[in-house]
């Protein structure tokens, strides 16, 4: 069976790697072109770039920075913010992406996921949901995690897949950057919702977090920031440990 | 030289950017002239059977032009390009394919989490000039809905998901990998590079 995926996620604002609490407070870390060759040395699986603040401010994910982290890494490498067309798919595939993650693009226009999965295939379209618990009941964020709407996280995965998503990159924003464990709730309600991928992201902080999200739910992947910015556990140690814990990963 | 085909229907840039780091020539080609000029091409490909048959038959690669081509230069398809030189493709309502690999692309089966997209082990079957004999096998990344069988003699690698399947396959001088060794780390280099290798040597022999 396919192995269990280890992947850091660099959230750049101003071409630089950032990470925050709750999407707020970005704190600056590191140039993404050296980090993210650092993290492919290290052994990560694959790596996710979200330019965050992309489409709050209504412009085009920076290709420049696309393509000099592309050429340094040979693993799986996702790209997303910004990108709101089939056109702005290319570009980035163009500079060295393998997957697009959408996030509101696609959530204003569910047919850019349609397209893309066309154009690219399944594989390539990775559909991003922001999620928050508003009085009891999980809601989709869109914008940066800054735009509440009135859709249930279930429902949109589950349209979402039959779009032709390849693959669901699950956030909690109430989780994210609290390093106190994945919402192993939501996310489990996510994977029994569709058979596509699921990526768990929002809350990692130790490499027992990433054992508890494999061990308790379906998803495919662990994404973290924090944990690997902060060098809290190396990315082989992360590994080591949860092959002593009988979960199957890429060594 | 080793020429990326861009047919539309692949990422070119992983290709070339890994043929770059291992300090091998290579370029984005794209017509039938410039196919005949390399040593060998490589076919990447995501997108779907039907559409990237298409898109290849469009430029003008028909099975009697790559039988031309493979009387001297090499061929590896990546994934997609791997699936479309089996006879058959299941995918978006039927296509043929070049048929130089026997047997049929149908969908992996339902009950699993699919696409396949992951790292996993590809298993050693028998000697391939790409692999060697490295019956250990070794892990690689996937990315994919559809399979090809891993049965028949030019299968020289399977792996593992729900079923096994054909994961790297060799028939003289074509090459097929159902995993991205632009995107397998370590792994995928060193088997670009003896593509790369292969490519040259038996070219300056003949």
């Amino acid at each position: 069976m396919a192995y269990k995926r280890i992947i850091p996620c660099m959230d750049i604002k101003d071409k630089r790697v950032v990470k925050g609490v709750g999407f707020v407070g970005l704190k600056d870390i590191e140039n993404p072109v050296e980090l993210g060759e650092k993290y492919y040395k290290e052994g990560s699986d694959e790596l996710v770039f979200l330019d965050i603040s992309a489409s709050i401010e209504g412009r085009k994910t920076i290709l420049d920075v696309v393509e000099d982290v592309s050429k340094k890494i040979f693993i799986p490498f996702t790209v997303g913010g910004g990108i709101s067309s089939v056109d702005d798919m290319k570009d980035v595939i163009k500079r060295g992406a393998d997957k697009i993650s959408v996030n509101t693009a696609a959530f204003l226009n569910p047919e850019l996921i349609s397209n893309g999965a066309q154009t690219f295939g399944s594989q390539c379209i990775t559909v991003a949901i922001d999620v928050k618990r508003i009085k009891g009941r999980d809601k989709v964020f869109i914008y940066g995690g800054t735009k509440e709407t009135d859709v249930n996280p279930v429902n949109w995965a589950k349209y979402a897949q039959r779009l032709g998503a390849g693959e669901i990159l699950l956030t909690s924003i109430d989780k994210d950057g609290k390093k106190s464990g994945y919402d192993i709730e939501l996310l489990d309600n996510i994977c029994r919702s569709v058979n596509i991928p699921v990526i768990a992201s929002g809350g990692c902080g130790s490499k027992e977090d990433i054992l508890e999200v494999f061990k308790k739910t379906k998803v495919t992947g662990a994404l973290g920031a924090s944990i690997f910015h902060y060098e809290e556990e190396s990315i082989s140690e992360i590994k080591k440990y949860l092959m002593k814990n009988e979960v199957m990963v890429n060594i | 030289m080793i020429g990326i085909l861009d047919y539309n229907a692949g990422n070119i840039s992983s290709v070339l950017n890994a043929f770059k780091y291992l300090e091998i020539d290579a370029k984005r080609i794209e017509t039938l002239d410039e196919i005949m000029k390399m040593k060998g091409i490589v076919i990447p490909g995501v997108g779907s059977f039907p559409t990237a048959y298409k898109n290849m038959q469009k430029i003008g690669i028909t099975k009697n032009f790559l039988n031309e081509y493979l009387k001297k230069g090499k061929i590896l398809g990546i994934c997609l390009g791997m699936q479309i030189m089996y006879e058959y493709g299941e995918e978006d309502g039927g296509c043929e394919g070049y048929g130089f690999f026997k047997g049929s692309v149908k969908r992996l089966e339902s009950g699993l989490i699919v696409p396949h997209m992951g790292w996993n082990k590809v298993d050693f079957l028998s000697e391939s000039r790409l692999i060697g004999k490295n019956k250990n096998g070794f892990n690689a990344y996937f990315a994919h809905s559809y399979i090809a069988s891993r049965n028949g003699e030019q299968v020289k690698g399977s792996c593992l998901y729900g079923e096994g399947f054909a994961a790297l396959i060799e028939e003289k001088n074509i090459f097929g990998v159902q995993f991205h060794p632009e995107k397998s780390g370590e792994n995928g280099l060193r088997l670009l590079k003896k593509f790369g290798e292969i490519c040259y040597e038996n070219n300056s022999s003949s």
